[in-house]
């Protein structure tokens, strides 16, 4: 067809019935949608949810609370729950008392919330972006969303606009364009949003909360002594494991919340290289962790709570499981855990080169420790460079004759330079500097520097031919 | 466990055989390796290497054993750290890497915020089994320390190197191997002071290319 039929035939056709050639197939009859859509979720704080739920979204912490009425509830980030109320309208006594309960929860949380049902979950959800009323019949659906305008499908502006240039302004009128033309010109995806929104199979995802698995004890007498507090936890990991392995599920960190007789809480976060649900892996981390602890105050609960939990994947371990130990990889990254448990992130590192000409700048410190680490940069050293490098230069007082001192008054002897490095100006590190090879008293052998940069032409220290 | 792994374990004493030395890596110094028993580092021991001051080729004598092990790729060992704990200065990539070190091996701690923050690494290290190496500094390590140590390092057969400075002459030491390093003009002087299954000497060592440095 011609762009000018095309263009012709936007317009032909009678406004009120829609297009023979959008499928309308049936979607389960007895199905009722209820979308509501939050306007200024983004704006709004929500009132009476805990700040670790306000963390995980406000949408989800809202959907928790859709959940009450429906066990189908989808999300449609970023400000609308969709809800299959179908079958709880007899439970409810309909839909209004549903959507009453639901907008009073909603009202207690302080949140915007326009509330629409309809037989498909995108007409739901375009009716309720229109602040429109109920739609409940199938037969009524077509003409009541095709006087809605295009912008409720909240389609990508390009698309929008691109209808605009049309001459489409409303859903109506997108249902009465020919359907090959519509897909090839708009897309193929926007019109299966119009005949999902008219009953097509829409399949949706569901929301599933976040597991979090907790435990917690409470203890009969205040605890001052950490040591007190070591069993205990100990089988606080042991239920959570349990229940880990009962979800088929492992985590990627734990929280222990000591409560103190003050009401004061301390939280310690032990995170682990990889996820997993290994019970000695957790107990040593929390062992660890214990002996470093300073008790403030006594204890008067212990809680462990596992971070997020995600499904496991079990390997095929052995006919007869073994303990982890022996196992290397594992082994190597529990290690790993337990040594950044103790000494913190910033004090354990790998390294890896970096093609730069400023000596320092030559290497950087890799946190990525994995043991399957490839693709090492080769470059080309010509030079000779030291074993030992010191973290900053570090000043060297220097003679009358402008000769290096090191340890004691008598210069050091210049081996070999200068060998001039002048790098870095486009950025702030910009360096002028003569390096020497330098031997001292003591037969040490040093790499030192004198600053070009600076007025005094200082020497400094920055590495030992160890 | 089969008699071969019963007979070369650590705590089997056999009064039959003289050297009972066990692994050996070979250090690269042919005149080190000909005082040494079994001719290199003790593959499965603890070695204690005392010196005073940096840069007198304390690294270099330990680079060509270790460039070895990071070729060799064998079974268990093609995935173990060169674990660095609290050295004194940082190891600069370039120059191991120069030396033959595979990057991708080494893992370095600074453990120097408590006093026995280092042996604890070290031996949470040794248990874990997956070092190929441990290069270790501390300063203060009691003899019931570097004991531990020891065993620790023959049970998890790994090849751990202690520094020290030259206070810890005064204490024995349970190491299998302890060094004493200086630097006399252009030669490292190698003074072996205890050797299980060898004997006390003084090895010289040149090292290739601390004796002549090329200045390009």
């Amino acid at each position: 067809m011609s762009r000018a039929l095309e263009t012709l035939a936007l317009f032909t056709g009678d406004p009120s019935q829609p297009r023979r050639d959008v499928s309308f197939r049936d979607a389960p009859s007895n199905h009722l949608w209820l979308a509501a859509y939050f306007p200024k979720l983004a704006l709004e704080s929500l009132a009476g949810i805990s700040a670790d739920e306000a963390e995980r979204g406000k949408l989800q912490s809202l959907a928790r609370h859709a959940e009450r009425f429906t066990p189908i509830v989808s999300l449609e980030p970023p400000s609308a729950l969709l809800m299959e109320v179908g079958g709880s309208l007899k439970l409810f006594d309909g839909i209004d008392a549903i959507k009453d309960l639901l907008a009073a929860g909603l009202r207690q949380r302080q949140v915007t919330a326009h509330l629409c049902a309809a037989p498909t979950a995108l007409a739901a959800l375009w009716l309720a972006r229109s602040k429109e009323n109920d739609v409940l019949s199938r037969q009524e659906l077509a003409g009541r969303l095709g006087r809605l305008p295009v912008e409720a499908t909240e389609w990508p502006r390009k698309v929008l606009m691109l209808l605009e240039s049309m001459g489409v302004r409303t859903l109506g009128e997108c249902m009465r364009l020919p359907r090959d033309g519509f897909a090839r010109r708009i897309g193929r995806e926007y019109l299966n949003e119009i005949d999902k929104s008219l009953g097509d199979h829409d399949p949706r995802l569901e929301f599933r909360p976040p597991l979090e698995l907790d435990a917690s004890f409470e203890f009969a007498n205040e605890v001052t002594d950490t040591a007190a507090l070591e069993s205990p936890g100990k089988r606080l990991i042991e239920n959570l494991v349990v229940s880990l392995r009962k979800h088929q599920a492992q985590t990627q960190s734990l929280e222990c919340v000591f409560r103190h007789s003050d009401r004061s809480i301390t939280i310690e976060r032990m995170n682990l290289a990889e996820p997993t649900r290994d019970e000695d892996r957790f107990v040593r981390l929390f062992m660890d962790r214990l002996e470093q602890m300073r008790v403030h105050a006594p204890v008067v609960a212990l809680s462990i709570k596992t971070g997020l939990v995600e499904p496991a994947h079990v390997s095929h371990g052995a006919l007869f499981e073994g303990s982890s130990e022996h196992d290397p990889r594992s082994a190597g990254s529990s290690l790993i855990e337990r040594l950044q448990a103790r000494f913190g992130m910033k004090n354990l590192y790998g390294m890896d080169l970096v093609d730069e000409h400023r000596p320092e700048a030559a290497w950087s410190r890799s946190r990525h420790l994995r043991h399957e680490r490839h693709g090492l940069l080769a470059i080309g050293q010509a030079r000779r460079r030291p074993l030992w490098i010191l973290p900053a230069p570090r000043p060297l007082s220097s003679t009358v004759d402008g000769l290096p001192c090191y340890k004691s008054r008598r210069p050091l002897r210049l081996e070999c330079g200068p060998e001039r490095i002048e790098s870095g100006w486009w950025d702030d590190g910009g360096i002028e500097r003569d390096y020497h090879i330098a031997l001292s008293d003591h037969d040490e052998r040093l790499w030192v520097f004198r600053d070009r940069s600076s007025m005094n032409r200082g020497w400094y220290l920055h590495g030992f031919f160890a | 466990m089969d008699i071969k792994t019963l007979i070369e374990h650590p705590h089997v004493w056999q009064g039959l055989r003289t050297h009972s030395t066990g692994a050996v890596y070979a250090t690269g110094f042919k005149e080190l390796d000909a005082h040494l028993p079994g001719g290199g580092w003790p593959a499965a021991a603890l070695t204690e290497i005392i010196l005073e001051d940096h840069g007198i080729g304390e690294l270099s004598l330990l680079m060509p054993a270790m460039a070895r092990l990071c070729r060799r790729d064998v079974g268990k060992h093609a995935c173990g750290w060169i674990f660095w704990v609290s050295p004194p200065f940082i190891p600069y990539a370039p120059a191991l890497s120069k030396h033959g070190i595979d990057l991708n091996r080494v893992l370095l701690v600074h453990a120097a915020a408590t006093q026995y923050g280092s042996l604890w690494a070290v031996e949470q290290a040794l248990r874990a089994g997956s070092c190929v190496a441990v290069l270790a500094w501390a300063q203060f390590a009691g003899q019931t320390a570097l004991r531990r140590l020891q065993l620790a390092a023959e049970r998890a057969r790994c090849w751990t190197v202690l520094f020290r400075s030259g206070t810890a002459l005064r204490q024995r030491s349970p190491a299998a191997l302890r060094l004493r390093l200086r630097k006399l003009g252009e030669v490292t002087r190698v003074e072996i002071l205890k050797c299980r299954g060898g004997r006390p000497g003084v090895v010289q060592i040149r090292h290739d290319d601390a004796g002549n440095p090329e200045c390009s």
